[in-house]
């Protein structure tokens, strides 16, 4: 059995870790729509993200959409992999 | 780090919790405007139907809707293009294949509805008004099962103000679905946008 990954383990960024990989491979969540569905604040939710992105597990972009700034976020083919292997490893300590 | 078994097993319901909610929002934003367009079409095609019968359901093509129907697919398929720019670039291209696949299963669902009145050819045309509806409300409540409660409860709401509308005001019918009917596709939409 691997080792728990403590970046995913820690509330807020299992919740964006799991909002992300709830989307069609590919898809984007924009920040104010991610902040509602994981109920964070807007410093702490940024915080996390930052801390994700540096681990390479997601991919944010920043553009404008009708003429107004947009942040978005994504779960990269890293973070996948690591999410999938996070939850193979929850699974295995409950099947002992 | 050592993790228990009852801490690995509410992390697990978390991430269920969570995936659920996201999806199903996913669902509910890229339905909303769905919900609007098809909402102003019914208040249009019943008001019409109601104020000019020859074009609405009567014997024969119904113009006024034919029309409609040709504009809400149009609309559906450019709405539905909206979500492409949430994809990510090498996303794009399965995007634009799910938007085709869409508009082809309206036009089919249409193509549906045209051959079944083809064949059953009702005495009452005002049969196609309703039947519809209960159509739709079937296949929303069917989706709302799978995809999320609030779909499921559009469509029992649907089913509902028809089947109230069928029995209970006949002679209003068709102003009752433009006001009732399409109207509460109109504010389902704007529900499913609050989420």
């Amino acid at each position: 059995m691997g080792e728990l990954n403590a970046i995913i383990h820690q509330p807020v960024r299992l919740k964006i870790m799991s909002a992300l990989k709830a989307l069609p491979p590919g898809e984007m969540l924009e920040f104010v729509r991610l902040k509602k569905i994981v109920e964070a604040t807007e410093g702490n939710l940024g915080a996390h993200i930052q801390t994700l992105e540096e681990a390479s597990y997601v991919a944010v972009e920043k553009d404008f959409a009708d003429n107004r700034p947009r942040t978005r976020v994504k779960l990269t083919r890293e973070g996948r992999r690591a999410f999938e292997d996070y939850v193979s490893f929850l699974k295995n300590i409950l099947e002992g | 780090m050592d993790l228990s078994r009852d801490q690995a097993a509410e992390s697990l319901k978390e991430i269920e919790r969570t995936q659920r909610r996201s999806a199903e929002a996913n669902e509910y934003v890229y339905s909303s405007p769905q919900f609007i367009l098809w909402g102003l079409i019914w208040m249009v095609g019943y008001t019409g139907s109601y104020l000019l019968p020859n074009y609405g359901f009567s014997h024969g093509i119904n113009w006024l809707w034919f029309g409609l129907v040709v504009i809400g697919i149009f609309g559906s398929h450019v709405l539905g293009r909206r979500r492409i720019r949430h994809l990510a670039p090498e996303a794009v291209a399965k995007g634009k294949a799910i938007s085709i696949r869409w508009g082809m299963t309206m036009f089919v669902f249409y193509a549906f509805i045209i051959a079944v009145f083809a064949v059953i050819r009702p005495r009452n045309p005002m049969v196609s008004g309703a039947f519809i509806p209960l159509l739709i409300a079937a296949i929303y409540s069917v989706w709302g099962i799978w995809q999320g409660l609030r779909f499921l409860y559009a469509g029992i709401a649907l089913a509902v103000l028809t089947l109230g509308g069928w029995f209970y005001l006949y002679p209003y019918f068709l102003p009752w679905m433009a006001a009732v009917g399409g109207g509460s596709l109109v504010l389902i939409g704007l529900w499913l946008r609050k989420v």
